[in-house]
């Protein structure tokens, strides 16, 4: 099982479907800040002066680390910091749940606009594996740095 | 190994704030780095139901709103206006404009304010046509499910931003509709 997880293909897989999938979300949300500013203002999650600064930084992350996802670079690096937005989306839209709000999730911009739903949150936990997934089998530097240049010759580990 | 990949998070992090700011600060449309809370206002009577002039004009010209009649997009700006229960009815019963529902087609289906029309807000797009049609200086009433619900608000910013004039937001929304017993219209197969 371990090999098969530390097989390049596998990871390949996961880096761009991740990457892809955060690069499409942050694309939206940067072309619209205003919708997206909307969407976090409605979570009633922080106080409303700091919205504007994550609707701003966030969209910036996710495009930048989806970016170096698909480009092999700083690939734990960028999987850590995904993984940690996708446990905060997790925990907002499942509080948004619980606490009834019917308010659209912001996971793509606030235009077309999916309301918050379980779904969301199953899809988020799916993404959250394939960060795991790269974050632990992605192999290290030989020096002991995060991140090994992308495969060429097969699994290696540090 | 740990310490590299806390440099690798760090790394981005700043990368990503440096950007965002950057190009935030240089593209139209950027956001003001503190939100405002967009004050509510509760519009007068008279202002609504002046027998003086019509709904449109007394509207934009009443000093009363604080300020300006249009709720605009942008962020935090301009004050909402809000309305009572008392105060829909009456327009409903004045025929004096047009009601809204922000809220899900399917949400709208299974129960919405007698004559309001749906206008999903987070694909506002899809109404255009029916938009474009509206007299830009009809008083509009937009609502949605509670005050919590971003719906109705985003809409009217939506709206505002085409030129509507006169829009106010029936806040309580159909929550509290429902609650006091108001009637319930449900969607027949030929609407929509």
């Amino acid at each position: 099982m371990k090999r098969a997880l530390s097989h390049p293909a596998v990871l390949l897989v996961s880096r761009f479907v991740l990457g892809m999938v955060f690069i499409v979300a942050a694309v939206e949300k940067i072309s619209q800040p205003e919708g997206f500013a909307t969407s976090i203002e409605a979570y009633e999650m922080t106080p409303v002066a700091v919205v504007n600064i994550l609707a701003v930084f966030l969209p910036w992350l996710e495009l930048i680390c989806g970016l170096f996802l698909i480009g092999g670079v700083y690939v734990r690096g960028g999987s850590a910091v995904l993984a940690g937005l996708l446990a905060l989306f997790i925990v907002a839209i499942s509080t948004a749940i619980l606490r009834g709000l019917n308010i659209n999730c912001g996971c793509y911009g606030a235009s077309g606009g999916t309301p918050v739903g379980w779904n969301k949150v199953l899809e988020d936990l799916g993404l959250l594996v394939l960060a795991w997934h790269l974050i632990k089998f992605w192999p290290s530097r030989p020096d002991g740095g995060a991140t090994a240049e992308v495969p060429r010759t097969g699994p290696r580990s540090a | 190994m740990k310490r590299t990949l806390a440099r690798e998070v760090i790394l981005l992090i700043a990368m990503a704030v440096v950007v965002g700011f950057v190009f935030n600060a240089f593209t139209p449309g950027g956001l003001p780095v503190i939100r405002e809370t967009p004050e509510k206002i509760a519009v007068a009577d008279s202002t609504l139901f002046g027998d003086t002039a019509p709904a449109g004009a007394s509207a934009v010209s009443a000093g009363d709103d604080g300020g300006g009649a249009e709720v605009s997009g942008d962020s935090g700006g301009a004050p909402l206006r809000i309305i009572s229960l008392r105060q829909l009815v009456r327009i409903l019963d004045e025929r004096k404009g047009m009601v809204i529902d922000a809220r899900t087609p399917e949400e709208y289906a299974e129960g919405h304010i007698a004559t309001a029309v749906n206008m999903y807000a987070m694909e506002p797009e899809g109404y255009f046509e029916r938009i474009v049609e509206i007299p830009r200086d009809s008083l509009i009433v937009v609502y949605c499910s509670n005050p919590h619900c971003h719906f109705a608000r985003s809409l009217a910013g939506f709206l505002g931003d085409f030129g509507f004039s006169n829009i106010l937001l029936y806040d309580d929304g159909w929550d509290a509709w429902t609650e006091a017993g108001m009637p319930v219209e449900v969607s027949r197969e030929d609407e929509q």
